[in-house]
């Protein structure tokens, strides 16, 4: 396709990779395919896809392997917790905990309570009884309502940062980097309603981490992805994890629950 | 800081909505032009146009953010920041939206006191923000926000100003301040249409206070468990690098 390399090039910008090194990586594939007699697209497939191996192939591991933490601790526990509106039994009897350094999946029917538990976790609900015991500093990703349409990245990472006063000042950087990990390179002055869903999703995720919290809490964070970001997520969940992070994750792909420490399922609703 | 954050974000997202300033701009003028016959009462509708103007700002400006400012009180922001910045925001535009129609005014009408013109585009713009947040946070949404505005401003409109009924309403001091600054009514008008605002805005962020208890509440945990000092403090270390 004569399309190829740009959209090679556009893929790998997309993807975090320094703009100064798209135009020789897109020469250097060019070249390599026109030295086997090959069109780039049958040497390597789509443009996006193979952009998407050589971003990743292209990411430096994380930082140096941090000091073994001793994850003792309990970040969240919730006791016996109910919630219904009106006649409807949304969450009956939950019981659950998450240590520090824990990755806890919490799966179930459509409308079994899977959100309405998280924002419990998260304040924004209160519980009808039972208890909820967490740790101060929590980072949040909603399903929806997560962004500020007419704000871009930068300012959406301004913001938030400004929350916490030892996060002020560099809310942006640490933003960029953030969504680097996740193949992303925000782009100056794109509101966040402009934006595609995936990347929109992406902002969302890098706003909840953004604050470095003890326990983050996902709803369904891999929403309008593409493979190659689904994958940088679960990577960047292992990280968390491994940094002694608790993280509480609602999902619905029943095929990555092999990934996770432990796996709670939610009973469908009752009315009564 | 934290309000200040606020404040500035609001700002720059009222400057992306361009379409809707335009209209909001059009608002007033298009008051004032269909009572520009009238000199007295052009400028009273255009300052009244201001306040329906900023109301109408602040009432989409809470309802739009309503599911974020969630998240922002999950990330630590205060309440009061968060409406305290969103109202800074909305009054620091209507004060500039002010400037021009005052302009407008002294320019094109034969003004004897041009400070009480300034005041009534203040009272209109200072009641009518909170005016608009309180709204938003008790309806939750634009169309029935905007209903209940444009009940409550209409009526104000047409209401007969020596009505009981038009001294409930909110930008009566509006109005109170035009008795003295074009009517030549004594300094008494002037103080009972600015105690008249003061005492507005006052009750309005008593229900602003009250409703983002509500709207805007998060619910302590029962127990704060304490953390290990293993969590790294560097942000940096969970970031794969480049």
């Amino acid at each position: 396709m004569s399309d190829w390399p740009s959209n090679f090039r556009h893929a790998l910008t997309e993807r975090g990779v320094d703009p100064a090194q798209v135009q020789d990586l897109a020469s250097e594939a060019l070249d390599q395919a026109a030295d086997h007699g090959l069109a780039p697209a049958t040497m390597f497939g789509p443009a996006t896809a193979y952009a998407d191996q050589v971003a990743r192939a292209l990411r430096v591991p994380a930082a140096a392997p941090l000091p073994s933490p001793e994850r003792s601790g309990c970040a969240l526990r919730l006791t016996d917790v109910s919630k219904r509106y009106g006649r409807r039994h949304v969450l009956r009897h939950v019981s659950l905990a998450v240590g520090e350094g824990e990755l806890v999946a919490v799966v179930g029917a459509n409308g079994c309570g899977k959100s309405t538990l998280l924002q419990i976790c998260a304040g924004t609900v209160r519980p009808g009884s039972g208890t909820v015991e967490r740790v101060e500093h929590v980072g949040y990703v909603p399903q929806s309502g997560g962004t500020a349409p007419f704000l871009t990245p930068a300012e959406h990472f301004r913001l938030l940062a400004a929350a916490r006063p030892d996060a002020r000042g560099r809310g942006v950087t640490t933003g960029a980097r953030l969504a680097a990990s996740l193949g992303w390179r925000p782009r100056t002055g794109q509101p966040a309603g402009r934006l595609s869903g995936g990347t929109r999703q992406k902002l969302n995720v890098v706003l909840g981490e953004l604050s470095r919290p003890d326990l983050l809490l996902l709803d369904e964070p891999y929403q309008g992805f593409d493979h190659g970001a689904y994958v940088d997520l679960w990577t960047q969940i292992d990280r968390w994890r491994d940094t002694g992070t608790a993280v509480l994750v609602v999902t619905h792909l029943l095929s990555e629950l092999d990934r996770v420490d432990r796996v709670v399922e939610l009973d469908a609703p009752e009315e009564s | 800081m934290q309000t200040i954050a606020i404040a500035v974000a609001t700002g720059q997202e009222l400057r992306r909505r361009r379409t809707a300033l335009l209209m909001l701009l059009a608002l007033p003028l298009a008051f004032y032009f269909a009572r520009r016959d009238i000199p007295s009462s052009a400028i009273v509708v255009l300052a009244l146009g201001v306040g329906w103007a900023v109301s109408t700002l602040a009432l989409f400006t809470t309802v739009s953010a309503l599911e974020f400012d969630s998240r922002l009180r999950v990330a630590g922001f205060t309440r009061r920041a968060i409406l305290g910045g969103r109202l800074t925001a909305v009054v620091l535009f209507g004060l500039v939206l002010s400037v021009a129609y005052w302009c407008l005014a002294v320019l094109d009408q034969a003004v004897d006191r041009p400070s009480g013109v300034a005041l009534m585009m203040v009272c209109a713009v200072v009641v009518g923000a909170p005016l608009g947040t309180a709204v938003g946070l008790l309806l939750r949404s634009e169309l029935e926000g905007a209903l209940a505005l444009l009940i409550v401003l209409a009526t104000q409109f047409m209401t007969n100003p020596e009505r009981f009924l038009a001294h409930c309403l909110p930008l009566w001091s509006v109005r109170g301040v035009a008795d003295w600054a074009i009517w030549y009514g004594d300094s008494r008008d002037l103080v009972q249409g600015v105690a008249h605002g003061a005492g507005t805005v006052t009750v309005l962020l008593v229900v602003i206070g009250v409703a983002s208890a509500f709207r805007l509440r998060i619910h302590p945990p029962h127990a704060v468990l304490p953390t290990s000092a293993t969590v790294t403090s560097d942000p940096d270390a969970w970031v794969g690098g480049r």
